[in-house]
């Protein structure tokens, strides 16, 4: 080979080289970051996991990762993702499991009855997998999420979007390209959760009405969702990661609740532990829930998040890694943590969201009523008995001349610290609905 | 497969490494091959009859050069109608009948023509065009007859070239194919360069203008005067850019294959006579017509009315070649009859701008008859844009009834017809490369040269940039459908 060769050969070599890294620097520029800030804190971590949380928005929703470390020691992730299918969950796991080797695998079975294998919109499998970077098991995963709708599917064009959305999953750049006319500083400067993966959504919402149906009505086609259960079960099993399944309440209509009975059958016929949310009385769905559909507010997910502390303690052999000097930097990311949380509350103008966010056992808070028509409001007795169940956490004081109707002070009970002070002014009438009081004043 | 298309990333690459890697008496056999897969991607059924019209005028050929005086003309009679009768099956059958059907009913005659549910073969008027120039050139014994069918085949079905052209000449493709090929870097890089300037002019500017044009003319009720005008300008540099676009891809890959094909567009735009746009505009097909119809029908030898004549049929025949519409009928007569009063009024021309003082070699002037020029033959595309010819002519119509001057200062209106500031700021930027590189051209500067001299460092990072602007800027990708190249559909 002549010098002129090798001269033009390295020079191609160079310019490709160039051409990828620009590249590579505009893919992650131009990306939708819900997924990066989603996996950030996951990805930079260099120990193991000790507990991963998959599922639907539901578990993203219900279990907040930082409570189990708080109050269990529990080093845990929450890997939920909108709208997924068991196979979505199975493949999103999968990708996980090459990066961490966890103890004990929590899955929430909600979708069992699903035959599809994407979520809807495919937007929420982006975020489910952007983050991950590109591997044989992502492969596998694109490849298998796409192959049988497309065989079901008779639609040429619609087989020929859903191959052009596969290479998508690989090289998001090919979807994202035309973000360059919207991009903000947050795409420039990543600001990752601090929930580790979880999402907390400070709402109150009607839910749907609950029914209740027999035990014995169960899911019996073995759909989609079945087999992909079963085969995080044995992959697990192999891997030797013990699995703890879920069924995360919310107000279940007929096929969920039939999902939820069959789970008891998968959870024997593996020999692995089963909570069925649905059966128990944890919730509150008047003060718990955020929508109607319903996913869990802030007030719900410490619940079901304390619970399942208390579960995993009980049952499973995760350690407690509070001393442990490898997971210091834990105590740090509570501290923001908790930080969050206290700006939620020093943010929130909303007079029952308010209180919503007061159940929280690492607050305390002095509650001063000055007008008694609060307490004849069904809506708002409810969520002052939630902050601490069982015990009457506000004062009923009669002042003629007082500035405003209900005077609240909130503190850290670890630190004593004041977190908020804040009096709100209201207004209500006799005639009108019980339910409508109005805020016309929020002082601080 | 189209050329902004996943599919043909990974197809040519793999042809180019097999191509070089391949003694070169396989070389035609392989791009054969893979010319034939590139097109039965679209429907395999209708390379049939890429393949009969191959066969037709390869044998059409042999004949020719076998046989005496009296049966030449036979022969090519013959290959014409054989290959422009399945031209005119698949093309104008629907418009023949339905255009008899409404004659008649000019004459109240009912006549029930029923409708056929006919797919054009893509490219075929190209392919058809190419595979009879080659039997008018044997037939005027200016070259040959090709004695190799899979040649001649390839000649036929050269795949850059196969489904929107250039319409190659055989004096110029079939020689070029019998010659040995070897890897030429600098060639290679030369071809690379045109097809990365080719992406830039199909997916970064004729697929975004088409955003805005789509919107105004889609509804061109709602969008009236100022919206139109401006949409029809912007028509103007989008069916450049794309049929420009297609064109440079489509040299480049042949160049990179060792390849050159000729040069379609001049930079039209700056043409200064509706003539001299035709000259640069199109350049395959116009030569086409001039040799095998304006020529051969007596050109400009029979006296001035012949002359024009002549130039009204080729003109015709040229719009009903690009659509079997009206529509493209009053195009192509639109802009035959620009250059006849263009003829006709020379002499006036020249008495105003003797009376005026003009000087005709001023920049002034020049940019005086480039605008005038544009602002004709960007009329004329009014027609080739609307869907029907009933739709040219109420567009025409709601362009100068509705007045509304305030849309281009409200900062506002122009924004909301499928492309923003920001959008439009980019086209700005694009428009103005565009123009730099077609002034380029005409002084003789070739872009690629003047790039290929530079620094080592030079060439790399204006590769890099150039890719990341046409891939970040394009639109491209799952969330848009890929558009055809207009001018498939002819």
């Amino acid at each position: 080979m002549n010098k002129n060769a090798i001269k033009t050969i390295i020079s191609c070599i160079i310019t490709i080289c160039l051409l990828i890294i620009s590249l590579k620097y505009l893919t992650d520029l131009f990306e939708r970051k819900q997924s990066n800030t989603k996996y950030e804190p996951f990805f930079s971590q260099e120990e193991e996991f000790d507990v991963l949380f998959m599922g639907t928005s539901h578990v993203i929703n219900a279990i907040f990762p930082m409570e189990l470390w708080k109050d269990y020691g529990i080093v845990s992730y929450n890997f939920g993702g909108h709208a997924n299918p068991l196979p979505t969950t199975y493949w999103v796991m999968k990708n996980a499991l090459d990066y961490t080797t966890p103890k004990l695998m929590v899955i929430d079975c909600y979708h069992l009855s699903y035959n599809q294998k994407l979520p809807s919109p495919l937007s929420y499998l982006h975020i489910s997998l952007d983050s991950f970077p590109l591997s044989s098991t992502k492969l596998c995963a694109v490849s298998d999420l796409f192959t049988d709708d497309r065989e079901k599917n008779d639609e040429k064009d619609i087989n020929k979007e859903k191959g052009e959305s596969s290479l998508t999953l690989l090289w998001d750049y090919s979807i994202y390209h035309s973000r360059w006319d919207e991009l903000t500083e947050s795409d420039f400067e990543l600001s990752p959760t601090v929930e580790k993966g979880a999402e907390s959504r400070d709402s109150i919402g009607i839910p749907n009405e609950v029914l209740s149906i027999s035990s014995d009505v169960k899911l019996t086609d073995e759909t989609t969702g079945v087999k992909y259960l079963c085969k995080m079960i044995e992959d697990c099993q192999q891997h030797n990661i013990e699995v703890l399944l879920i069924y995360l309440p919310f107000p279940a209509s007929e096929v969920p609740q039939m999902e939820a009975n069959r789970v008891y059958d998968i959870a024997e016929e593996y020999d692995v532990h089963y909570i069925n949310f649905l059966d128990m009385d944890i919730i509150d769905y008047n003060t718990d829930c955020y929508d109607s559909n319903s996913h869990l507010n802030p007030s719900g997910a410490r619940k079901i998040t304390d619970y399942l502390g208390q579960y995993i303690t009980r049952n499973y052999d995760i350690p407690d890694r509070r001393m442990e000097v490898a997971y210091q930097d834990w105590h740090d990311a509570y501290k923001k943590y908790n930080a969050f949380k206290q700006n939620n509350i020093r943010n929130t103008e909303a007079l029952d969201i308010y209180l919503m966010l007061l159940a929280d056992k690492n607050y305390d808070s002095t509650i001063e009523i000055y007008n008694p028509a609060i307490l004849q409001n069904v809506y708002y007795v409810q969520l002052l008995n939630n902050i601490r169940p069982g015990e009457e956490c506000y004062t009923v004081l009669f002042k003629e001349d007082a500035d405003c109707d209900i005077r609240i002070t909130v503190t850290d009970n670890n630190t004593n610290e004041t977190i908020d002070e804040v009096s709100f002014s209201i207004q209500t009438q006799a005639d009108m609905d019980p339910n409508s009081i109005v805020v016309t004043e929020v002082n601080r | 497969m189209l050329f902004n298309s996943l599919h043909f990333l990974i197809f040519f690459p793999f042809v180019v490494i097999i191509y070089f890697i391949i003694p070169n008496r396989l070389k035609y056999l392989w791009l054969l091959a893979a010319s034939y897969f590139f097109y039965m991607c679209w429907n395999p059924k209708y390379a049939v009859l890429l393949l009969f019209s191959t066969v037709i005028t390869y044998a059409s050929g042999l004949l020719l050069e076998r046989a005496g005086e009296k049966s030449r003309k036979w022969i090519v009679a013959l290959s014409f109608i054989l290959n422009i009768f399945i031209l005119f099956y698949f093309k104008y059958t629907n418009f023949m009948l339905g255009s008899l059907k409404h004659i008649f009913s000019l004459f109240y005659v009912e006549l029930n023509v029923p409708t056929y549910d006919i797919v054009l073969p893509v490219g075929i008027s190209f392919y058809t065009f190419q595979a009879l120039s080659y039997t008018m050139d044997v037939y005027r014994k200016e070259i040959y007859a090709e004695k190799n069918f899979f040649r001649y085949a390839l000649f036929v079905s050269f795949f850059p070239q196969l489904v929107a052209g250039p319409i190659e000449r055989s004096k110029n493709l079939l020689r070029q194919l019998a010659e040995p090929k070897h890897f030429d870097f600098a060639l290679a890089r030369d071809g690379f360069l045109l097809m990365l300037w080719g992406f830039f002019l199909k997916i970064v500017l004729a697929d975004r203008i088409a955003l805005f044009v789509d919107t105004v003319y889609g509804d061109y009720e709602t969008y009236g005067g100022w919206f139109l005008i401006i949409a029809t300008m912007l028509f103007g540099i989008q069916i450049y850019c794309d049929f420009y676009g297609y064109s440079v891809i489509a040299m480049g890959t042949a160049q990179i294959l060792g390849i050159h094909l000729m040069e379609n567009f001049n930079a039209p735009y700056l043409s200064v006579s509706v003539s001299d746009f035709w000259r640069n505009w199109h350049i395959s097909l116009t030569s086409w017509f001039r040799d095998y119809l304006y020529i051969p029908l007596g050109g400009s030898r029979k006296g001035r009315f012949r002359k024009y004549l002549n130039k009204m049929i080729v003109f015709l025949v040229s719009g009903l070649w690009h659509g079997a519409a009206y529509k493209f009928l009053i195009w192509g007569g639109l802009n035959g009859l620009y250059q006849i009063v263009g003829e006709l009024l020379q002499p006036a021309r020249e008495r105003l701008v003797a009376l005026l003082h003009l000087h005709k070699k001023n920049f002034s002037h020049k940019i005086l008859q480039t605008v005038c020029t544009f602002i004709f033959v960007d009329f004329s595309w009014i027609f080739f844009r609307a869907a029907t010819l009933r739709d040219a002519l109420r567009i025409i119509r709601q362009m100068f009834t509705v007045k509304n001057p305030w849309i281009l200062f409200d900062g506002a209106s122009l924004y909301d017809c499928g492309l923003n500031i920001k959008y439009f700021n980019l086209l700005f930027i694009c428009i103005g490369t565009l123009l730099f590189a077609d002034c380029c051209k005409q002084k003789g500067i070739q872009i690629r040269r003047e790039i290929a001299k530079q620094d080592y460092w030079f060439r790399w990072l204006f590769i890099v940039f150039a890719v990341c602007c046409i891939l970040t800027f394009g639109i491209w990708g799952p969330e848009y459908t890929e558009s055809n190249f207009l001018y498939f559909q002819f």
